[in-house]
């Protein structure tokens, strides 16, 4: 709990960040693509890596926690994609929000999958069936 | 924005993070044939939370503080989209398609709704 907790601080604070840093680019929240871009790759990466380092030892499921759960989980937001392309439909128009939403989950699932890609790649180059 | 409502959002992450692990060690094991929907409901609970929070600020005048606050802060952290980008990779990777289908396109359409419908909800009120 204070791991996911702890996590989820950090993700939340580094969201409002980014989101601060990379203002709306003609009404399309950059800052929300970018962080649930970054966090889709990462979430892949982290539990490909940790599913291919072998079981789920204490100190994996602490980082899953942390990292995936608490961190990822929170850096990344679903509520704010939602109701911010119900913004753009009624400020600008149905095809930008339309495009808004396409574009992040379509690419979000091909960062997901480039994610577990190099998770896996890290598995033949280190993990426990790489050869000499 | 100040520092202070900066550091309120995150502590309020922290509970979204926790009340999003607690749903969904609560809802997983109730989901139908044990299929990993339980983030999407999570999702669309949040999305609808917060179309009603944004649709107050727009147009009954709620305080911005508020909605930066629960929405980017609570509500953001409770709902996620690494989670269920994962979930429908899983599925696909394993021949799934169209649960992983349902889980990245159904799951946007069921969110779209609950956002929608708070949205709605506010604008009717």
């Amino acid at each position: 709990m204070g791991l996911v907790a702890a996590g989820g601080a950090t993700g939340v604070l580094a969201r409002e960040l980014l989101d601060a840093a990379l203002p709306a680019r003609g009404g399309v929240p950059a800052g929300i693509l970018l962080v649930n871009l970054a966090g889709a790759f990462a979430l892949g990466l982290l539990v490909e890596a940790l599913a291919s380092a072998g079981p789920p030892t204490l100190g994996r499921v602490r980082t899953r926690l942390l990292l995936g759960t608490g961190l990822l989980g929170s850096l990344t937001t679903y509520s704010a994609l939602i109701v911010g392309s119900g913004i753009l439909a009624l400020d600008r128009s149905l095809a930008l929000a339309a495009g808004y939403l396409v574009t992040t989950v379509v690419l979000g699932l091909l960062a997901t999958g480039a994610g577990v890609a190099v998770g896996g790649h890290h598995r033949r180059a280190h993990g426990p069936g790489a050869r000499g | 924005m100040s520092v202070v409502l900066v550091l309120l959002t995150a502590a309020l992450g922290g509970v979204g993070a926790v009340a999003r692990f607690a749903a969904d060690r609560f809802l997983a094991p109730r989901m139908p044939d044990g299929l990993p929907f339980a983030t999407v409901v999570i999702n669309a609970v949040g999305s609808f939370v917060l179309g009603v929070l944004v649709g107050a600020s727009r147009w009954h005048g709620l305080d911005d503080g508020v909605v930066q606050v629960v929405g980017a802060g609570l509500l953001g952290a409770f709902t996620t989209f690494s989670t269920v980008s994962l979930d429908a990779v899983q599925q696909i990777r394993e021949g799934r398609w169209a649960v992983g289908t349902a889980i990245a396109g159904g799951g946007l359409l069921v969110c779209l709704a609950g956002g929608g419908a708070g949205l709605a909800l506010m604008s009717l009120a």
